[in-house]
């Protein structure tokens, strides 16, 4: 191979590496932004049970809320990119709210798309941009476990906490009555029976 | 070619020797056939060795990061996700910088990095709890990993690319998009392949990726927007004629079979499409009067469909009278699947009964049976008769599985149809061999 064409190659893999390196890097940037200044909020969850071989085990979120509003709701379309208002409350957990095709001015909100139409009613279903927690493969399945029963104990509280900035957000961690998941778990929990 | 060149040139010394050639004359044989680079077993065992350890070492990081070390802290492990990568791009680097020519080096090197571009991605979600989304991981994974083929001149990741755009393809309509960008990712990919062949078109690199773009050829109905039911139908078997008389046209003085993928992919795809098509739920609901819609369905995206629908039969048909100009006639009987297409759709979508379209692919499998074992017999290639039996036998063994015939007849027809395939075998052997010895 002669040594311009050697160069040429060596400059084009530069360029390659830095666009490979690149995608990781502003992926990481973006998130830790979003985790040192976004707002946080509690969204409460519930679990399932999948497994994602490529990514290890995680725990996988059902939110409780998980539509917005619109006074026009079946002028959206399943798969349509909008923005929906996050706020607090009154039981202290997040809700959604207005759902909008342009960005709003103020407040925080979340970019993600739409799920499906309300029909007839104001409301419009949207895929939250979090519905994973990822867990070593031997915490998961006691996590899980935990969240299952959490869920249906009205007593306890399991929530993800969220931060949102500039439309994105950022799981930073998930909660059993008020304690981080992985000090829930380091502490012995009686099982409750499944059935 | 080079087997033929290759036993020559070991026949050259000798020739000399006993008188029969001067000197002069081997070395002006040398110089018109030139060099014939052997593939020595040892670098192909190099290259294996090379290629298996990219990817057990690539598939061991991603299933150390992959248990997500979750005391460690986050800062440390966003560096562990990428380090790998960064290793594997340096490694690449200096393979480039020094000049490793060897398709050990090329080969190995970029199917590492192409491993590590999609576990740094996969780990960083992992860290940040990013949700799954297939599409767009697999998306940005092949769109960064696509010039590593062109770069190391490297067959893996063009497999590895193949794979990934089709699981794209499919991933991105299961969440209720379109794989039209399919066709552009595809297309991306296809120089590689022609510069390949160009270089040597039956080299092991050419004959994998040879392999492997057909392999893919048969998954593309995933990227199909299948609006219009049925035309699934015209595009494969069109492709399948096409790559069949394709193959046919180019690659005609292979050695072996290993180096004629497109005839193989295309004869064995229209035998097993032919077959499918003699069954009614081939033909269910088939035509413009079942256009489907709702959300599932782009319509926009449908134009792909309808071009490859003209495309693929034209193409066939071209190739077929280039056939016919060549003398090769018998070669109509596997290029006529794409008008077989063409008519049985036809015929589907201007009636509501099956019937016309499974007699007329009975009708089609049965005659590409027939002619395959006929040229089977008058070029004298033992493969290629029993590749015929098996199409008939597949047809009768196929309608008696339909038919109620009790056990004892099925029974009989099975041990009359292996008894036809042993005495063929056996006569054939034995004519060949005499023509052999004549």
């Amino acid at each position: 191979m002669s040594s311009a064409k050697r160069t040429c190659l060596i400059v084009i893999f530069a360029i390659l590496a830095a666009a490979q390196l690149w995608v990781p890097l502003s992926m990481i940037t973006r998130r830790e932004a979003t985790l040192r200044k976004g707002t946080a909020y509690k969204f409460r969850t519930r679990p399932v049970d999948p497994y994602d071989a490529f990514r290890g085990r995680y725990v996988a979120l059902n939110f409780e809320s998980r539509s917005g509003t619109s006074t026009n709701a079946q002028q959206f379309t399943r798969g349509q990119k909008v923005f929906v208002a996050v706020n607090v409350g009154t039981n202290g957990f997040a809700q959604l709210g207005n759902v909008t095709t342009e960005r709003p001015r103020e407040g925080d909100y979340l970019r993600t798309r739409v799920r499906y139409g309300g029909g007839n009613q104001q409301k419009v279903h949207v895929r939250l941009p979090f519905n994973r927690f990822y867990m070593n493969e031997k915490d998961a399945p006691d996590a899980e476990i935990q969240y299952r029963q959490a869920a249906r104990n009205d007593k306890r509280q399991a929530y993800a906490l969220v931060r949102i900035r500039s439309g994105m957000a950022v799981i930073e961690d998930l909660y059993v009555d008020d304690q981080p998941i992985l000090d829930f778990l380091a502490k012995p929990q009686p099982l409750e029976d499944e059935q | 070619m080079k087997k033929h060149i290759r036993w020559l040139y070991d026949e050259l010394p000798v020739l000399v020797k006993e008188g029969v050639l001067s000197e002069a004359y081997a070395h002006a044989l040398r110089d018109h056939y030139g060099e014939v680079k052997a593939h020595s077993g040892r670098m192909v065992a190099l290259t294996i060795c090379s290629i298996l350890g990219a990817l057990l070492i690539g598939a061991g990081i991603i299933l150390l990061l992959a248990h997500n070390w979750q005391d460690l802290s986050r800062p440390i492990r966003t560096v562990l996700a990428i380090a790998p990568l960064l290793a594997a791009q340096a490694a690449g680097g200096w393979c480039l910088v020094k000049g490793k020519e060897s398709a050990a080096w090329r080969e190995g090197i970029s199917t590492f990095i192409m491993l590590m571009i999609g576990s740094s991605i996969a780990l960083i979600g992992q860290t940040y709890h990013i949700p799954g989304n297939l599409t767009q991981f697999l998306f940005v994974w092949m769109v960064l990993g696509l010039p590593l083929m062109y770069l190391y001149r490297s067959v893996i990741p063009c497999l590895v690319y193949l794979a990934g755009i089709i699981g794209w393809a499919g991933s991105s309509q299961y969440d209720g998009g379109h794989g039209l960008l399919f066709w552009v990712l595809y297309a991306a990919a296809i120089p590689h392949l022609l510069l390949t062949m160009r270089k040597d078109r039956y080299s092991i690199a050419s004959g994998i990726l040879g392999w492997g773009f057909c392999i893919q050829a048969c998954w593309i109905g995933v990227a199909l927007e299948r609006t219009v039911p049925g035309l699934w139908i015209i595009v494969y078997m069109g492709l399948f004629s096409t790559l069949y008389l394709a193959g046919a046209y180019w690659f005609d003085d292979a050695e072996s079979g290993w180096q004629k993928p497109m005839q193989l992919v295309g004869a064995a795809g229209i035998a097993i499409l032919t077959l499918m098509l003699t069954y009614e739920w081939a033909w269910d609901d088939v035509g413009w009067r079942c256009w489907r819609y709702g959300y599932r369905y782009h319509q926009g995206a449908v134009w792909a469909d309808f071009l490859l629908a003209g495309l693929t039969p034209i193409a066939a048909l071209i190739l077929m009278v280039t056939a016919v100009r060549r003398g090769q006639i018998w070669r109509v009987s596997y290029g006529a699947a794409a008008i077989v297409g063409v008519i049985g759709f036809a015929i589907a979508s201007t009636h509501t009964r099956e019937t016309p379209c499974i007699m007329l692919c009975n009708a089609y499998a049965f005659v590409l049976g027939i002619a395959t074992i006929v040229y089977g017999i008058r070029n004298g290639r033992i493969g290629t008769v029993n590749g015929g039996m098996g199409i008939l036998s597949a047809l009768i063994v196929l309608r008696f599985f339909d038919e109620e015939f009790s056990f004892v007849v099925r029974g009989v027809a099975f041990i009359v149809l292996g008894i036809g395939f042993l005495s063929t075998n056996i006569v054939l052997a034995r004519r060949f061999r005499k023509e052999v010895q004549a």
